[in-house]
């Protein structure tokens, strides 16, 4: 292992602080420059998914990682219990990542074996599990929820399967999940003084679950953490706390099992994952970067965690003002003008769940659409409609 | 609600001028030979004769050659190929594998020029 670049991808995770800093973006500047390790693309994930919790809690912007934690965990914010959120965030995503690497031996050898015997099956498994997901919302929103989920889903095919920018992802997710958190945050006002924290309790149950979830996770595609939450909240009762738990903990299973698939089927499920499709890394010394940049990671956090939530909460607005403008300007700069039209589309579908007070998970439908188009060998048939 | 609906119908209006704007895009015109990394997310248009073709499951696979060789995939049926046809293919530039492919995301980018 090469400790040097290990040490360099848990020390580019910090920008995971400066929310929209995304990992992709780091692996392709760094690929950019020959880094094309896989100590570097592991440590990089995991340390990143953990210093992002802390602009998650205090600004509520989503991450790709921390999509649907981010509202309970930023209402807690709200309240003045900002630290009990991230304290949550990082200890479930920590056991789960313990969790992950004990499931790690059975699952192993036979992920394989279970995929061969699935592979026929993974299409009425996906069908049925986007149809779970809008069971888990019936009666409540389903019907607005189905309508932002065709016209995210609609946006999704459009962006990412038409030739109309280089980088779409960049645009999408920040449309559709950054810049209408930024917009209502600042609506919302300040986040309040960090005096109404509570002790912390993990529930294990619910970390365990999650572990297990994004285990499972890797024989299909497009199956995000906020989808899983969503569905997986069928069986279990649902508080914030607990869903909370229940995401980190997947976020961070489905992270390193991202990994296992990537190493096990050669069916790369991340951006970081395609880094060990070209090469044959041992999984041991994936499980062993994986859990010492967390560690990393998680030690640092938490030490500055109350620095860094003083520095946030200062300067709220100006944080949110400036953020907004250099999304827009870095849009501009990294994917081209006609991003911005994306960017533009995207934040008015973003903005659509709370206005209507339904789940943000449904503009979810950008990502899920295309894979599905794509399983049903519809794409062609679709695109040739526009 | 009344916000909201507005937005809804203002991302309605936002969608329809993205489908316009994407109709408008043009493939670049491009030599295979010329094609690099740097090209990776671009939407070209590479022609040349199909050295091998096969069709499995809904999935169109041919590598077409002029001076070098490229992968075209499509996800979608196309019998009429057959090999030592010359064809332009337009697609977005992918790497698979360490190596380049262009990805075509509907039938009608594919022309076939020689019988």
């Amino acid at each position: 292992m090469n400790f040097l670049v290990f040490l360099g991808g848990v020390l580019s995770g910090i920008l995971g602080v400066f929310p929209f800093v995304h990992t992709n973006a780091i692996l392709q500047i760094a690929s950019s420059y020959g880094i094309t390790a896989v100590e570097f693309a592991v440590a990089l994930s995991f340390s990143h998914a953990i210093f992002e919790i802390l602009p998650s809690v205090f600004f509520g912007i989503p991450s790709a990682a921390h999509s649907v934690s981010v509202l309970p965990a930023h209402s807690l914010a709200m309240e003045g219990k900002g630290m009990s959120a991230v304290k949550i965030m990082l200890y479930s995503f920590m056991i789960s990542i313990v969790f992950s690497v004990f499931l790690l031996p059975p699952l192993f050898f036979s992920i394989p074996i279970w995929y061969s015997f699935l592979k026929p099956f993974l299409l009425p498994i996906f069908v049925t599990l986007i149809f779970l997901f809008f069971i888990s919302d019936l009666p409540r929103n389903a019907a607005l929820g189905l309508l932002i989920f065709l016209v995210s889903g609609l946006l999704g095919v459009l962006t990412l399967l038409l030739p109309i920018t280089k980088n779409p992802l960049f645009p999408l997710l920040t449309g559709l999940f950054g810049l209408p958190s930024l917009l209502l945050s600042i609506k919302g006002g300040a986040i309040p003084s960090l005096s109404h924290e509570t002790p912390v309790k993990i529930d294990l149950k619910f970390v365990a679950a999650g572990s297990v979830v994004g285990a499972l996770s890797g024989f299909m595609p497009a199956l995000s953490p906020a989808f899983l939450s969503s569905i997986a909240f069928l069986f279990f009762e649902s508080t914030p706390l607990s869903f909370i738990m229940l995401s980190s903990a997947i976020v961070a299973s489905k992270m390193f099992y991202d990994f296992v698939f990537a190493v096990t089927i050669h069916k790369a499920r991340s951006a970081a994952a395609t880094f060990l499709l070209s090469s044959s890394p041992n999984i041991l010394i994936i499980a062993v970067i994986a859990l010492f940049s967390s560690l990393f990671a998680f030690w640092a956090v938490y030490l500055f965690k109350e620095k860094i939530a003083k520095i946030f909460r200062k300067n709220f607005i100006l944080f949110n003002v400036l953020l907004y403008s250099l999304v827009i300007l870095a849009i501009f700069v990294i994917c081209g003008l006609p991003a911005l039209l994306v960017l533009a589309c995207a934040t008015a579908i973003g903005l659509l769940p709370p206005l209507f007070k339904v789940r943000r998970a449904y503009c979810l439908g950008s990502l899920i659409m295309p894979s599905l188009l794509h399983s049903l060998f519809l794409t062609s048939l679709f695109l040739s409609l526009f | 609600m009344k916000k909201a609906w507005i937005i809804f119908f203002l991302s309605l209006i936002l969608l329809s001028v993205l489908i316009l704007y994407a109709r408008s895009v043009a493939p670049t015109p491009k030599n295979i030979a010329e094609l690099s990394a740097s090209d990776i997310g671009d939407f070209v248009r590479v022609s040349g004769r199909i050295s091998r073709v096969s069709q499995k499951e809904n999935l169109l696979f041919m590598s077409i050659c002029k001076l070098k060789c490229i992968n075209i995939v499509l996800f979608s049926d196309f019998p009429k190929l057959r090999k030592g046809q010359i064809v332009s293919a337009s697609g977005v530039v992918q790497q698979y594998s360490g190596k380049l492919e262009i990805v075509v995301s509907k039938e009608t980018d594919i022309e076939v020029y020689s019988k």
